[in-house]
């Protein structure tokens, strides 16, 4: 996890957890963006006695006073992910949560938890700001679970959920989303296999806007509401066929594919824009996959 | 009522480019409207889940129009182009942007009625088609000369294309969303929608039903000016693998043969019978001139027909597609039980 320290008018103290594809873009957003300061610490998601030391390590960390920002975006295998997976997963949240409102007696403290679109509403379509998540797999469950435990967390001032949708960007992660694994397999001449067919529907978001956005919301220190959920999607789906023909049309390279016979993920997901956030300004799929070649073939990933 | 649509319905998408449309707008969405709620109330298997209006650069106040009425309806998807591209991009554009099950394009100006789409969707579940025409029954124009002129220009674009769906294309379409988005992914600028909805599907269907171009009517304006139509038919052409390349080969080909039979011939004669051959050196200038021009525009055609074939792929034109009409049965079960309303 990283403690960043952001300076400014009203000091804040980020807690960020997780530095996967969308952690490392909060991160990225709030040091480039917010001049802030950052600083390593440890945390194991496996080892709850380790995990009660290390959170004690960062609570005598932090500044006295300062408004403190807990920011969750963490995440271990995925859509994938078993009950097992999730239930540790949300055990880990559930501690963080704690934490928090412990905090809360000496300080302000928001929390910002990253959920999922995908996980919740999976096989929807057209998705209204009406619309009620019906999750078909343990991670949609867990997610949702996860939402509703922060949402008993009545004591902190700012909880907010992120519900982003298809991710992709750069990171050295394995989790990269099927944009990225598809233009870096082709640079790399190596075949993707895509477990979805060219007709399934996404709506893809970078990974970097998610960051700016979350950055933004992270730092503002305008009263906002107390409890609050952000979809954050494009508002315009596109099919697996058609990233692969923008892919095809930038790259200049053959694109090695293998669609699983099987496919474990074909349900369409889309969301209509007046569902999505009036601040939120997402970049187009065209200009996501330019910028993502762009960074790749300079060697900056 | 609710606004949401039922999960698990088959989803129907409308993409309605918009350049001059202001005087029809409310009244489009207020029969979408109806449709919608009449599909909900009689708990139809699919639902008309977003209306997709693309401002193309409009000449008049039909923007801010829209943005007024997707603050009114939430499933009124607003979009705005950045300048006037024209007619196609601007349904390319909205079929991009939509995620239904089935597109429906259709035109601003009510020449095309939203309770049509019920039996253009009830012919493509029916008979497991991919894209379903509306045309008229009748002349749209009340005009002979204007109707005479749109079919003749159909029927010589059919013949130099070869493309035997061309005189059905009508911007009144249901396609399905699979081959629509595929379709208009693969468009450039210069593409022919219908000629690439083509590439992806045979499965095509007709419907008659009657449609009156008001406008045209009314004020004796067309959408379409002399230059447009021109455009049209460029598009159509450049999109395609035009019957006259293979013509130019075909006699380039027949040239080279029928000046080698004469060359035969005309050396028997001058071996044979050579008082026959009245002018000397007239017979072989003309074969020689026969044959290689001949050859240069048999050469030249399949040339062409390579240029063409790269095009294609350029285009977008697929090695193959594969497509999921399983989702039709339950809706044609639906419709079967409910008669059609303009049959």
């Amino acid at each position: 996890m990283k403690l960043l320290r952001v300076g400014g008018q009203a000091e804040l103290i980020v807690l960020l957890f997780g530095l996967g594809l969308i952690g490392g873009a909060v991160d990225r957003a709030l040091r480039l963006r917010f001049q802030a300061e950052a600083r390593d610490f440890p945390y194991d998601w496996q080892d709850a006695s380790l995990q009660q030391a290390q959170r004690a390590a960062i609570r005598a960390a932090l500044p006295a006073k300062t408004r403190v920002a807990m920011v969750w975006t963490g995440g271990q295998s995925g859509f994938g992910s078993s009950d097992a997976d999730m239930g540790q997963e949300t055990a880990t949240i559930a501690e963080l949560i704690a934490m928090a409102e412990d905090l809360r007696h000496e300080r302000p403290v928001d929390f910002h938890m990253m959920s999922s679109a995908g996980g919740l509403f999976e096989s929807q379509t057209h998705c209204s700001e009406h619309s009620l998540p019906l999750p078909l797999r343990p991670y949609g469950t867990g997610k949702l679970m996860q939402e509703a435990r922060l949402e008993q967390a009545a004591s902190l001032d700012r909880r907010h959920v992120y519900r982003p949708s298809s991710v992709y960007g750069v990171t050295r992660s394995k989790r990269v989303g099927l944009v990225t694994a598809l233009i870096s397999n082709a640079m790399q001449g190596k075949t993707t296999r895509i477990f979805g067919n060219p007709n399934t529907l996404r709506d893809y978001v970078l990974s970097d806007d998610i960051g700016h956005y979350m950055a933004r919301r992270i730092v503002d220190p305008d009263p906002a509401p107390r409890a609050a959920t952000f979809l954050l999607a494009s508002g315009r789906s596109a099919s697996v066929f058609e990233v692969i023909e923008r892919i095809r049309e930038r790259i200049e390279r053959p694109l090695l594919l293998q669609f699983d016979p099987h496919p474990s993920n074909v349900r369409d997901m889309s969301f209509l824009p007046s569902a999505l956030p009036p601040d939120w300004q997402p970049t187009s799929l065209a200009s996501g996959i330019s910028r993502i070649i762009t960074f790749l073939r300079s060697g900056l990933a | 009522m609710s606004d949401a649509p039922q999960p698990q319905s088959m989803m129907i998408s409308v993409v309605v480019p918009v350049y001059c449309g202001s005087d029809y707008l409310e009244a489009l969405v207020a029969a979408l409207d109806e449709l919608r709620r009449e599909w909900q109330a009689q708990g139809a298997p699919f639902s008309l889940a977003e209306a997709i209006f693309v401002d193309d650069a409009a000449i008049d106040d039909s923007g801010s129009k829209i943005d007024r009425l997707a603050r009114e309806h939430s499933w009124i998807v607003p979009l705005h182009l950045a300048r006037n591209f024209g007619q196609h991009p601007a349904t390319i554009v909205g079929i991009l942007h939509s995620s239904g099950d089935w597109v429906v394009t259709m035109d601003e100006d009510l020449q095309h009625r939203p309770e049509v789409i019920t039996t253009l969707l009830r012919k493509a579940v029916s008979e497991h088609a991919d894209i379903v025409y509306a045309n008229p029954a009748s002349a749209v124009h009340d005009a002979a000369i204007r109707d005479w002129t749109s079919r003749s220009f159909k029927r010589m674009m059919q013949w130099l294309t070869d493309n035997p769906n061309l005189s059905s294309f009508n911007s009144f379409r249901l396609i399905r969303g699979p081959v629509a988005r595929a379709a208009a992914s693969v468009c450039s600028h210069d593409t022919y929608l219908d000629i690439t909805l083509g590439w992806f599907t045979q499965s095509i269907r007709t419907i008659r039903i009657e449609m009156k171009d008001e406008r045209y009517i009314k004020t004796k304006r067309s959408g379409y000016s002399l230059k447009s139509l021109l455009s049209h038919g460029w598009r159509m052409i450049f999109s395609s693998q035009i019957k006259l390349l293979r013509i130019g080969s075909v006699l380039g080909l027949a040239a080279m043969v029928l000046s080698v039979l004469a060359a035969v011939y005309f050396l028997t004669v001058k071996l044979f019978f050579p008082s026959d051959i009245a002018v000397q050196g007239w017979t072989s200038l003309f074969l020689a001139i026969t044959f290689f021009g001949g050859l240069s525009a048999f050469m030249l055609g399949i040339v062409l027909q390579y240029l063409s074939s790269m095009i294609l792929k350029v285009h977008g034109k697929p090695t193959f597609f594969t497509i999921d009409r399983s989702g039709d049965a339950s809706a044609a079960r639906w419709l079967a039980k409910h008669s059609d309303p303009n049959p």
